[in-house]
């Protein structure tokens, strides 16, 4: 079927273990945007993007991993920190 | 020939329960019908054309209905003039479907959300931005769609202004001729019929 792209969004939930890191997140091209909630937080109505998640944490290695939201139907993304 | 000029308006409408008018009717009606079908199809039915869709099919749908009322003021001296007035009318129209074809080829992408079970269309233009340039300079289109999304303020994003508006253009125009043409051939098609009916007394 055939959508119309106005309509389509998703959220996305972002976990790490542990939990409490920063997220932030950016399209290529973009700068990096904040996001107010730290893991593990749901990002709501999210244009279909490839999208760069970052997460950071203190006492942990910052990770950054690209999301393809056209091909996961869950639309989760879990990030296991390392010290 | 001479009942054609006594035709009235109402008998010609009249006339357009016969096939050729009901052709000519689901020509005409297609931009509203493909916009409420839109959705249910995986084909694309009208070319997207952004923020100017609507307004863009409400005014084909307007121009096919004056183009069935044109064809009702060419019936003067019809018969052998009206055969090839229909043939002319239906090849503009699988000309300008060609045209159609091929443009929709050119400036027609499709992305593909398998996550959603769905696609969008999208059309773009033929001139990158400097923003597209630098960002994805080795880039297919729809990569690039799929990078930044589908929506149609990443579209102005990333083709020029100019390029997307020609394009855009040259899609509507063509998809009116091929609408227009045929809603032509078709109303033309009616006039006989109409001129049976009026010596029927019906």
């Amino acid at each position: 079927m055939a959508a119309d792209s106005g309509s389509i969004a998703y959220n996305l939930k972002v976990t790490s273990s542990p939990p409490g890191a920063l997220i932030s997140y950016h399209r290529r091209g973009d700068p990096p945007h904040t996001y107010a909630e730290r893991t593990n937080a749901t990002i709501s109505s999210l244009p279909y993007a490839m999208l760069y998640v970052r997460i950071e944490k203190e006492g942990y290695r910052a990770e950054e991993r690209e999301y393809d939201p056209y091909h996961d139907p869950t639309h989760e993304i879990d990030f296991q920190l390392q010290r | 020939m001479n009942d054609l000029s006594s035709m009235t308006l109402r008998q010609y409408y009249l006339s357009f329960k016969s096939i050729s008018g009901i052709l000519a009717g689901l020509f005409a009606s297609s931009p509203l019908t493909t916009w409420v079908f839109r959705g249910s199809t995986d084909v694309c039915l009208f070319p997207p054309l952004g923020d100017a869709e609507t307004i863009a099919r409400a005014a084909l749908a307007l121009f096919a209905v004056g183009v069935t009322y044109a064809a009702f003021h060419w019936r003067d001296g019809l018969t052998r003039v009206s055969k090839r007035a229909i043939m002319l009318t239906m090849l503009f129209a699988i000309v300008s479907f060609f045209v159609y074809l091929a443009l929709f080829l050119r400036f027609e992408r499709r992305v593909d959300i398998p996550s959603e079970k769905t696609a969008v269309f999208v059309t773009v233009g033929s001139e990158r931005t400097p923003f597209a340039d630098s960002n994805f300079p080795a880039y297919s289109d729809e990569d690039m769609l799929r990078a930044r999304g589908p929506y149609e303020e990443q579209v102005r994003l990333l083709w020029t202004y100019k390029s997307l508006v020609i394009a855009r253009l040259a899609l509507y125009i063509s998809y009116c001729g091929t609408v227009l043409g045929f809603v032509a051939a078709f109303s033309l098609g009616v006039i006989p019929e109409t001129r049976h009916v009026s010596q029927h007394g019906r």
